[in-house]
């Protein structure tokens, strides 16, 4: 398998005021094609800055990001971004939210209206398409969010702790269907939490980064898909590979107390 | 305990308590010379239908309604034309901000003499009146909309590929829109309160010269049957901008009051 997106040396240094900020300091990736990668870590340990930088949204400071080969240099209509909050526009009902990508590649309404149609009831959110997202859920805003990011495509998809926000139970609903939507795909998914339950049950491979984006440790997750993320949580393997990134973490922690 | 009849309690309790006003009022108005001070609600009564009968209260409504609603009109539309054109440039803002702010500042009523200069003391003055309250008010939200933009929609549309026009029409744009509407809703009351008061400093029409026409000839009654005419119109105002209210409040902003929002 190659490499889809590759981080050579990447740092990135905020400028607050009068000090310097380090956030990423040297960090070196590959991400496979087509695999489900979950980056594990700490809040403030650069993941967010990690995929804005992959999204094109901010650039580093030093070193190089390609994808499919070429420098990252702005967002890309191939790439679909799913952040921690909501972006929903409030004075548009889900389905033109759900449109509006399309919207912007120029497709004609009427293929847009039946393709925005099409991922609503994917999604689960049929007979919700005129509400607007102040009159929405937490989970079906989500949805809505999720139907958005689809419509587009991309082939590589940036989720950013997309179900922090949500319910234990609904979250379960919301990884199970990600799985099922992503399962044969094809797509790339980098996803970013800081659940390490989260990262195994759904990854291909789990990234758990300390400080500044150093990574601590870089694992693949044996278990075979399609995956149910209740069932796969009873499973003896999976307490013996979160025993063991706990311990990585947590031996992390110890030697660089800073870094929390 | 029940929602219906807590509902027809209330009414009734209403009912009960106008009833009561009205008829202490009667009652006060017989004391010797009250009458003179606070009329009675019957003569008030007969003031009302023959006000009805005679077209007075038609021609004078009409005359306050149409400076109300063209006071609103105009001060909308430059309030959202300069908020759109100010908003952007947020060096001009802050260098205009402290005379925007004086201007605000001033009670619009002290500008009525200055008014009647300029304009005259025809319908312009009440109507500019208006529009310099309404103004003020639709032009801080229009700002606060196009600045306070939220930079996550705005990064959200160009992952999306958006180019930055398209971030202009539709992002921006839609939320300056929807706040400064917020700000013309709450502006619809300031309308009236304009175009009152200018009549009442200078008119020979209007419900505002009923008023002080009535009240420069000792006429209570005439006074009361204006300001309950005042008060239904200005009810009516209210009721069309709270079906405004729902029909927007799906997506509206907060209003705004200043031009350094938050």
């Amino acid at each position: 398998m190659s490499a889809l997106v590759r981080l050579e040396a990447v740092s990135r240094v905020f400028h607050r005021r009068e000090t310097e900020l380090l956030a990423l300091d040297a960090v070196a990736l590959d991400i496979e094609r087509g695999s489900f990668v979950c980056l594990v870590g700490p809040s403030g340990c650069g993941k967010s800055t990690l995929l804005n930088m992959i999204a094109g949204l901010i650039a580093p400071t030093s070193g190089r990001i390609t994808n499919a080969g070429t420098p990252v240099d702005g967002p890309r209509l191939e790439v679909g971004y799913l952040t921690q909050k909501d972006t929903l526009l409030p004075w548009r009902d889900v389905l033109r939210n759900v449109e509006m990508p399309l919207e912007i590649r120029k497709v004609p309404a009427a293929e847009r209206e039946r393709r925005a149609r099409q991922l609503i009831e994917v999604v689960g959110l049929l007979g919700r398409e005129h509400a607007y997202p102040r009159e929405l859920s937490g989970g079906m805003a989500r949805r809505a969010s999720l139907a958005r990011l689809l419509i587009a495509d991309p082939d590589l998809l940036l989720l950013d702790e997309p179900f922090s926000a949500l319910d234990a139970q609904l979250r379960q609903e919301m990884q199970n269907e990600l799985l099922r939507l992503w399962g044969g795909s094809g797509k790339t998914v980098i996803f970013v939490t800081h659940d390490l339950e989260e990262a195994i049950a759904l990854g291909d491979r789990v990234v758990v980064l300390g400080g500044r984006g150093r990574i601590v440790r870089d694992e693949q997750i044996p278990l075979e898909r399609p995956r149910d993320v209740v069932a796969i949580r009873r499973r003896p393997e999976f307490h013996a590979i979160e025993a063991r990134l706990w311990d990585a973490l947590a031996a992390h922690y110890q030697a660089e107390p800073e870094a929390v | 305990m029940s929602e219906a009849p807590r509902r027809a309690r209330i009414y009734g309790w209403r009912l009960g308590l106008f009833v009561a006003g009205i008829v202490l009022w009667q009652a006060a108005s017989l004391i010797k010379g009250a009458a003179f001070y606070i009329s009675s609600p019957s003569a008030i009564w007969v003031r009302e239908r023959q006000w009805l009968a005679d077209g007075t209260i038609l021609f004078h409504t009409t005359i306050t309604v149409e400076e109300t609603l063209a006071g609103f009109i105009l001060g909308a539309v430059a309030g959202i034309a300069a908020g759109f054109v100010i908003g952007p440039q947020r060096d001009v803002g802050d260098v205009l901000d402290p005379f925007i702010i004086a201007l605000y500042s001033i009670p619009k009523v002290a500008l009525a003499p200055l008014f009647i200069v300029w304009f005259g003391i025809g319908i312009w003055m009440k109507i500019i009146l208006a529009t310099v309250t309404v103004f003020f008010i639709v032009f801080f939200n229009t700002v606060a909309g196009v600045r306070n933009v939220d930079p996550d929609l705005v990064n959200a549309v160009w992952l999306m590929g958006g180019s930055a026009r398209e971030i202009l029409i539709k992002v921006i744009v839609p939320h300056a829109l929807s706040a400064a509407l917020t700000g013309a809703r709450i502006a619809i009351p300031y309308a009236l309160i304009g175009a009152v008061v200018g009549e009442l400093i200078a008119s020979n029409r209007g419900i505002g010269y009923l008023i002080s026409a009535a009240a420069s000839q000792f006429d209570t009654a005439g006074v009361f049957a204006a300001l309950i005419v005042l008060t239904i119109v200005a009810t009516v105002l209210n009721s069309l901008v709270n079906v405004l209210d729902r029909r927007t409040s799906r997506w509206k902003v907060d209003a705004n009051l200043s031009l350094r929002p938050n």
